[in-house]
């Protein structure tokens, strides 16, 4: 029997397992071969990132709203969570576009988006460090993490919205998905491993995150005697 | 061409798990080193 704690990151290594297992059972693709496989991992890699971030703003906006503790570390743990996710989509998708596209790199409407977005949430976790009162940094971030998020529809419709390299959507969009059903199959367990290990990190951060405040408040409350020792008058008399 | 694609494969392969994992790991110590200080601070 597994501790209650270890099911999340169980769960999310048998999906994985399952997914690499369908990642190289399915046929290849008719134009690009066995290059396709690269999208079982690319594409649950932006997913989540996108899906982190939802988190923070979700996390962002509870907070201004209530000012439960909580809804900041919810958000911090999306923010990180999501840059992590997006920087592992960005060296994916080099890696599939320099055999498919010739180049590793291209000025194209998803990847400039995409690579603002990422740069955007890094400011966002610059900020949580350069603030160091809690109530102050809370409030901010919870703005920039608002703000932050209007930026996700840009980078998903940038496909449609401009004449761009990187092709559009082929599963979240109107009408059936424009994919084999094998490979859709591949790419759904990948999905879902992926989004496991998202909530696997992200349950950690969050405890790290209470721990963290936890010790933070302790030293804050703490008497004045507990960090500061009294001066020893006797031997000061006896330097007199 | 066939064996020159799955090396591309099995590049984007190797630094997803190396990458994921890493992540994980780095989380968990935090973790366990934030909980020996506040254990430490009781």
């Amino acid at each position: 029997m597994i501790p209650r704690s270890a099911v999340l990151p169980a769960s999310a290594a048998s999906a994985a397992a399952g997914g690499l297992a369908l990642a190289l059972l399915t046929p290849p693709d008719r134009v690009q071969g066995q290059l396709v496989r690269l999208m079982y991992v690319h594409v649950p890699a932006a997913w989540s990132g996108y899906l982190a971030f939802a988190l923070t703003f979700v996390g962002s906006a509870a907070w201004l709203w209530r000012r439960w503790p909580w809804a900041d570390r919810l958000a911090l743990a999306g923010a990180e969570a999501g840059v992590f996710f997006t920087g592992l989509a960005i060296v994916l998708g080099s890696i599939w576009g320099r055999p498919v596209w010739g180049v590793w790199w291209a000025w194209d409407a998803r990847l400039v988006t995409t690579a603002l977005m990422f740069f955007v949430y890094l400011g966002y976790l610059s900020l949580r460090r350069g603030v160091l009162d809690p109530v102050a940094r809370a409030r901010r971030s919870a703005v920039f993490g608002v703000v932050a998020f209007l930026q996700l529809p840009v980078v998903h419709l940038s496909v449609l919205w401009w004449r761009t390299l990187h092709q559009p959507p082929t599963v979240l969009r109107g009408g059936d998905p424009s994919i084999d059903h094998q490979m859709l199959a591949a790419l759904l367990v990948n999905l879902v491993a992926f989004t496991l290990v998202l909530a696997t990190a992200v349950r950690a951060r969050i405890r790290l995150a209470a721990v963290e405040d936890d010790l933070a408040e302790r030293a804050a409350v703490a008497p004045a005697g507990a960090a500061v020792r009294p001066p020893d008058l006797g031997r000061l008399r006896a330097d007199v | 061409m066939p064996t020159s694609e799955w090396w591309w494969v099995v590049a984007g392969y190797t630094l997803t798990a190396v990458f994921v994992l890493t992540y994980l790991l780095v989380l968990h110590r935090r973790g366990a080193r934030a909980r020996r200080r506040a254990g430490e601070r009781l």
